[in-house]
């Protein structure tokens, strides 16, 4: 497969009142031509900076470092011009909170065939049709009175899929959803499976996910990743992490599914901006032995799919 | 305790082509102290209208409300203040409830002062603060920040700890859990059973989340384009579902395993 996207060594950080916030520490990752890959991870532990990073979507306070290659050519380096180029037309991020991305004075018609015209080159009609046409694939009955609405007039998962037409309007190469099933109902998020994966097959679109839901993750990606305070602690095929988890992180939070008995993992993740020089997970570690105290676990490959950062398998 | 009877919600929209929509559609249910009643339904089909109307933060179209058997559905003043304490939200979307320009110590303390529960600047403030946060799981750290420097989950948080603050007698959680990962959904669920169990507040529970619907709800209300289509303990709704719309809802929902 040929690789679309590589990540090399990616470093953000933010400098804050209180010091430096380490949100993404030296992550490395490819994504290939349809390849629909998942990242999962608690709360806060950086999933959204890093999609944010791909396309330099980051406030002025953020500090990227490593490198980005997009078709061979380093987005960090890009000229704002080239930038613009790629923001939306070959990549599209869908962000995580509707409500501050559409443009509350706007028709949702007027925003969707807006990023429609910017992205092809169609009379204003076929605009409309094929801003239609998304509207419908993605689950909605009547997706004229849709457009004729204005966000706030919309629901939750509403907006929700608003945005998601909006960000497969271009036909872009990747396409970056931030939790893409938030408020959606089983039936609609059935549908977001569906579309998604015709999506890729059609037009050869990579996928990178980040959810909560992991539900969702194992029903639609190939591939998952696995992040905790700031770093990729597993990686590999679904099916193989899913089945046989091996960081004790990932074994903690498929315990605590409600489906899974709802076990609490106690504890919190350690603060980004001391970070521990020993394993990150070490307080909350079930499995923690002596060496984890003192020394910090590099990402371990177990097998050509599988790897995992934990001291327990070197 | 909370009784809601023929409650409607009618969003007229357009000022040239008039169209109105019926959000909620004569919609009657009840919920006991230390109950959690949930609400499961189709996206779009006005359960945060519901809401929000039971918070008094929507205008009720027609029906009524009632709070320990009094009439609450056209209070005002000082009624309407003692009300909005007594019943509290989490929402879908933290963000919209945190000021963006206050520092989270400053949003959980404007709460505690504006309800008087400890005096502006002072020992027992700040100590209460502690206290809350560390209930809810966050640290001393992230109260020095803005909200946009907070990652979704731990705003959610932020926004539990002040409603916890309160001692609600209902609590309306719309979708609370969300924004949050498996492990601190966990986390957060628990909290909340078992702030539920001190404090003995009801709880109408909003998700799209089956399963965690099945743990933290006694009783079940599946809606429909603005309407309860059925409603039952949750054992009998979701073993043995009458409505075909809450039968293709679980369906699907099992499809995913
Ligand atoms: N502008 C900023 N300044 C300082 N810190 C920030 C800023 N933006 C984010 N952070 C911090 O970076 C970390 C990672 O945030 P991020 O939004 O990527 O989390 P996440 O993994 O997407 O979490 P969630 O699943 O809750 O959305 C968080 O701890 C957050 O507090
Ligand atoms: N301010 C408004 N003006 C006009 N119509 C509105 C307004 N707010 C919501 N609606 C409409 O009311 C209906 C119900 O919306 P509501 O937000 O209550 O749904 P919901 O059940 O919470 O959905 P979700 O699960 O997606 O959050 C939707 O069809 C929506 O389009
Ligand atoms: S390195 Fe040690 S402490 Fe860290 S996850 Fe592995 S076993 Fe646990
Ligand atoms: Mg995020
Ligand atoms: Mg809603």
């Amino acid at each position: 497969m040929e690789k679309l996207l590589e990540i090399k060594n990616l470093c953000t950080h933010f400098d804050s009142r209180n010091g430096c916030v380490n949100a993404v520490c030296n992550v490395n990752m490819d994504i290939h031509r349809r390849q629909i890959i998942g990242l999962i991870g608690e709360t806060g532990c950086g999933k959204s900076v890093l999609g944010q990073s791909v396309l330099k979507l980051l406030p002025k306070n953020a500090c990227i470092t490593g490198k980005i290659l997009f078709e061979g050519k380093d987005i960090l380096k890009m000229s704002v011009k080239e930038l613009r180029a790629v923001r939306g037309h070959k990549i599209a991020f869908i962000c995580q909170n509707p409500a501050e991305a559409l443009n509350p004075l706007m028709k949702n018609g007027t925003q969707i065939m807006e990023s429609v015209r910017i992205n092809q080159a169609l009379s204003k009609k076929e605009c409309r049709e094929t801003s239609i046409d998304l509207l419908n694939i993605l689950g909605f009955s009547e997706p004229k009175s849709i457009m004729h609405k204005y966000p706030n007039e919309l629901s939750g998962g509403m907006k929700q899929r608003v945005l998601a037409a909006m960000g497969m309007s271009g036909y872009p190469s990747l396409l970056i959803a931030d939790e893409p099933t938030k408020g959606l109902d089983a039936i609609k998020r059935r549908q977001v499976i569906a579309t998604i994966r015709k999506f890729t097959e059609t037009t050869g679109c990579a996928v990178l996910i980040i959810t909560h839901d992991l539900k969702f993750a194992s029903a639609i990606c190939d591939t998952i990743a696995v992040m905790y305070a700031g770093e990729i602690v597993e990686t590999g095929d679904m099916e193989a992490l899913f089945n046989d988890p091996k960081h004790p992180y990932l074994m903690a939070l498929i315990k605590s599914q409600p489906c899974k008995g709802l076990n609490v993992l106690n504890g919190t993740v350690c603060s980004l901006i001391d970070l521990p020089s020993n394993c990150r997970f070490f307080d909350r570690c079930s499995y923690a032995a002596g060496i984890c105290q003192d020394q910090h676990p590099d990402l371990l490959t177990l097998n050509e799919a599988h790897r995992v950062r934990c001291l327990k398998y070197v | 305790m909370f009784e809601v009877r023929n409650l409607s919600k009618v969003y007229n929209s357009g000022v040239i082509n008039k169209a109105s929509l019926k959000a909620v559609d004569d919609v009657t249910f009840s919920v006991d102290r230390g109950e959690t009643v949930g609400i499961i339904g189709e996206s779009g089909c006005g359960k945060t209208s519901l809401a929000k109307m039971v918070l008094k933060l929507l205008k009720i179209s027609s029906g009524s409300m009632y709070l320990n058997g009094e009439d609450v559905s056209s209070i005002r003043g000082e009624k309407l203040k003692s009300y909005r304490r007594k019943v509290q939200i989490i929402f879908q979307n933290p963000e919209s409830s945190i000021n963006p320009h206050m520092k989270i110590y400053d949003c959980i303390a404007e709460v505690l002062r504006i309800n008087k529960l400890a005096s502006r600047k002072s020992e027992d403030e700040k100590a209460l603060i502690y206290q809350l946060i560390s209930m809810v799981g966050l640290q001393q750290e992230h109260l020095n920040r803005y909200s946009w420097e907070l990652s979704g989950g731990q705003i959610q948080r932020v926004a539990l700890s002040r409603v916890l603050a309160l001692k609600p007698e209902l609590l309306v959680a719309d979708e609370p859990t969300s924004m949050l990962d498996v492990s601190v959904q966990a986390q957060v669920l628990t909290l909340l059973r078992s702030m539920q169990r001190e404090q003995g507040f009801a709880m109408l529970f909003i998700s799209h989340d089956l399963d965690v619907v099945r743990v933290m709800c006694d009783r079940v209300i599946v809606m429909f384009m603005g309407k309860i289509v059925e409603s039952g303990t949750v054992d009998q709704v979701f073993s043995h579902p009458c409505h075909n719309y809450t039968k293709s809802l679980l369906e699907e929902y099992e499809c995913l395993r």
